[in-house]
């Protein structure tokens, strides 16, 4: 299958987040990843964990441990509402010091403003700085 | 083959109705649900790009499930995902890679030790 986007293409980007270990996630709030230093000109920018996509093709890629003493499920959100037509991430106890690093992701073509964040459904807290979310797409004009 | 770069739409597709397998040998993982940034695909496209591809098994024994993918036409050219030990939910946590040429991507799984794990709705495949 090909498919191109008819718009003028300002170029491939991959973007890397990150989440310090130790990090207090509330439940039902975002989970607050950060851009990793050093990246610019993608024009992605988060707020507590809301990500806003500029105008383009992107494909968002959440992975999640935490040192939560039961099992957690993680959502994706876009534009404040939950999507469930892509995986929900199950984090389940494990030795009971960590949940599995669990993952998921999603494609979405943004507008310009769309926003996409993960939340967590039990309050938690990040077991290592293993967790991530790499964004990879395409800005457009 | 050489790799270009995709400009999408990228490809997640997943594990709709959970299978079991009953023997250690390969199996195959259907993925019937592919979704784009535009909604759901129709048919069973062929794709070209880097794939991955992720796990979550109820385990049947003691034993971790481990969960492979790699294309069809291309052999040796896969990582594994260990899921956990133990009885319970298995995890997804490491991603399989592989490179997909004009195929629909599966999910190829092999279990290590026994027979009968579950795999469940968020297995799942990215294309990019």
């Amino acid at each position: 299958m090909t498919y191109n986007i008819r718009e003028a293409t300002m170029g491939t980007f991959a973007v890397g987040f990150v989440l310090a270990d130790g990090t207090s996630i509330s439940s039902g709030s975002a989970v607050p990843y950060t851009i990793e230093d050093g990246t610019s000109g993608h024009g992605i920018t988060v707020s507590s964990g809301v990500v806003t996509l500029p105008l383009g093709e992107w494909i968002c890629l959440f992975s999640l441990e935490t040192s939560n003493n039961s099992n957690h499920t993680a959502d994706i959100y876009v534009n404040g509402s939950i999507e469930t037509n892509f995986p929900q991430i199950q984090g389940f106890n494990n030795s009971n010091t960590q949940t599995d690093l669990n993952t998921t992701a999603i494609p979405i073509r943004s507008t310009g403003s769309t926003t996409v964040e993960l939340r967590v459904n039990t309050s938690a807290s990040t077991y290592s700085s293993a967790s991530d979310l790499v964004i990879y797409g395409v800005k457009v004009t | 083959m050489t790799y270009q770069r995709n400009t999408g739409p990228f490809i997640v597709n997943k594990l709709v109705t959970s299978t079991s397998f009953s023997n250690l040998s390969f199996n195959t993982i259907t993925l019937t649900d592919y979704r784009t940034s535009l909604g759901v695909y129709p048919g069973k496209p062929a794709l070209n790009g880097l794939a991955f591809s992720a796990v979550t098994a109820t385990s049947a024994g003691a034993q971790p499930s481990i969960g492979m993918h790699r294309p069809s036409s291309i052999s040796g050219n896969y990582g594994a995902d260990l899921a956990r030990y133990g009885l319970g939910r298995g995890s997804n946590g490491k991603l399989g890679v592989s490179i997909v040429q004009n195929e629909s991507p599966v999910i190829q799984y092999r279990a290590g030790y026994d027979a009968g794990d579950t795999y469940v709705s968020p297995t799942y495949s990215v294309v990019i």
